[in-house]
């Protein structure tokens, strides 16, 4: 039943990742990507992590994927419908490229990666306590550094946006 | 294997219960609104008129079902399910009622007891946008669109004041599991006071309660629908059983909020000196039932007696009360909460 499961979720979640790609209408795009997450979230439950899945729902889905959304919504499609893409690959460098992907997975998987069936966990693996004592009393000063670079980008982002505005108003 | 059983039973009773009060919250509304506006209110179909929801559901099964020419189909066909799935699976962890004893098994009347809690709660009703935000882009509709692109606003804007209010009560509470909250809340102080975290967290339930209103699309935040500017926004291309189902959508992520703020606030269906919550006799879990039923029909009646009584936001007050007032609030809930929480460790 678990291996059952587990093989569905993945094979849902390489569809749905093709398709995303795929896909001209950029609305089934995020249609999609929504697919592939929730997949992904129901992957992470399946191994335990529960408080991981749940964010994956909240965070990407919830609110990631609705400013996609609120962003496609404002453009033309008839312009988009136009617009010849340019082959950014061409097939072999493709073919190369995902090649290469496939061996880099393929050597952790050979030498022994620990199963993905969670067989000796303890009962509460996974929930918010677990992830909050890692998290603040384990590594709280990689969870500081990770919010000053957020902070960062955030104000980078700003600034830019302020530069962009000066430039056409002078 | 009889545990699964009952288990499964347990389930359907639930979900059977849920879906068969939207209909009566329709009665309740249109009674309730005639009563403010000082009408009668429907009273042809059946004694006092109590057979009226039965009579919309025959119109509604029955109208014909236009799908506009130029609408994207598939979108538009399942939009109102994202709406209606949401708000029906994220009743899934709210405790209902006390364990209760049957045949040798203690049963918990409650369908999840996730290791997440409250936070499943938050993830899943966040989905119920979707709905909103693809039926309104697949209507092909101008007012439809501004309709769907106001609610994604509005529902980001909202859903961060609504998980910085369930911040401070877990802080407060030092759980994430419902089950474990309604427990925590189930004594008293100085004998008479019900230990409820309304009570250690009024800020937090204010926002949690203006927050919930918003993500339900209901007045005063209805501004996704607002008639007199929209037309119907987001549902203006919809009809028959399809607009039934956004219809059937918004009452039940009413009853979904208003459970869950019965749960986190208001002690769930604990009420000290009625329900013993350590009991798993029969008698006193129908009794937490009955308890839990009244304090979430009570907020249901708040939710219209509000509809009634309160214009509608203009669109950049709603945009203010949101970003400036509520979130900057529970930020300093928040804080203040933190700081109490850890007083031991700072004085």
């Amino acid at each position: 039943m678990y291996e059952i499961m587990w093989l569905i979720l993945g094979i849902l979640s390489v569809i749905s990742a093709i398709l995303v790609v795929s896909r001209i209408n950029p609305v089934y795009s995020a249609l999609y990507l929504m697919l592939f997450f929730a997949s992904v979230s129901g992957l992470f439950a399946f191994l335990g992590a529960s408080f991981v899945a749940v964010t994956q729902l909240f965070i990407y889905i919830g609110a990631i994927i609705v400013l996609f959304l609120f962003v496609i919504m404002m453009l033309n499609f008839e312009e988009l419908k136009k617009l010849q893409r340019p082959p950014l690959f061409s097939p072999l460098k493709g073919l190369i490229l995902s090649l290469a992907l496939f061996g880099l997975l393929c050597v952790p998987i050979y030498f022994g990666l620990p199963s993905a069936h969670p067989r000796h966990l303890p009962a509460d693996f996974g929930s918010a306590k677990w992830i909050a004592r890692d998290m603040y009393i384990q590594y709280p000063f990689a969870i500081e550094l990770a919010s000053v670079l957020i902070i960062a980008a955030l104000a980078g982002a700003f600034v830019i946006a302020r530069i962009g505005k000066k430039a056409k108003n002078s | 294997m009889s545990s699964m059983v009952l288990d499964a039973g347990k389930i359907l009773l639930i979900f059977a219960v849920f879906m068969q009060i939207p209909p009566l919250l329709i009665y309740l509304e249109r009674k309730i609104c005639a009563f403010i506006q000082d009408r009668i209110g429907p009273n042809r179909v059946g004694p006092f008129g109590i057979l009226q929801p039965l009579a919309d559901a025959i119109k509604l099964i029955t109208k014909e079902s236009i799908t506009p020419k130029n609408v994207d189909v598939f979108l538009y066909t399942v939009a109102p399910l994202f709406v209606m799935v949401p708000a029906a699976i994220s009743f899934a962890v709210v405790p209902v009622g006390a364990d209760v004893k049957l045949w040798g098994h203690t049963l918990q009347l409650q369908i999840a007891d996730f290791h997440v809690g409250i936070l499943f709660f938050l993830a899943i009703t966040s989905l119920s946008v979707y709905g909103l935000t693809f039926g309104a882009w697949a209507s092909n509709n101008k007012y439809s669109l501004y309709g769907g692109i106001r609610s994604t606003a509005q529902m980001i804007s909202y859903e961060v004041a609504m998980g910085l209010a369930v911040i401070c009560v877990l802080m407060s509470s030092g759980t994430v599991y419902l089950r474990e909250m309604v427990f925590a809340q189930s004594h008293t102080y100085f004998g008479f006071l019900p230990a409820w975290n309304v009570f250690h967290q009024p800020l937090a339930f204010v926002i949690f309660l203006i927050a919930a209103f918003a993500e339900t699309n209901r007045l005063p935040f209805d501004l996704p629908e607002a008639e007199s500017e929209l037309v119907g926004g987001y549902h203006t291309e919809y009809s028959g059983m399809k607009f039934a189902m956004f219809f059937m959508g918004e009452y039940m992520a009413m009853i979904s909020m208003s459970a869950i703020m019965v749960t986190l606030f208001f002690g769930g269906w604990t009420l000290p000196g009625v329900v013993d919550a350590h009991s798993t006799t029969v008698w006193n879990a129908l009794l937490s039932v009955v308890v839990f039923g009244i304090k979430t029909g009570a907020f249901l009646i708040f939710f219209i007696w509000i509809r009634w009584t309160l214009p509608r936001l203009r669109y950049d007050q709603l945009m203010k009360l949101g970003w400036k007032v509520l979130i900057p609030l529970a930020l300093m809930n928040l804080f203040f909460t933190a700081i109490w929480g850890l007083r031991d460790q700072i004085f």
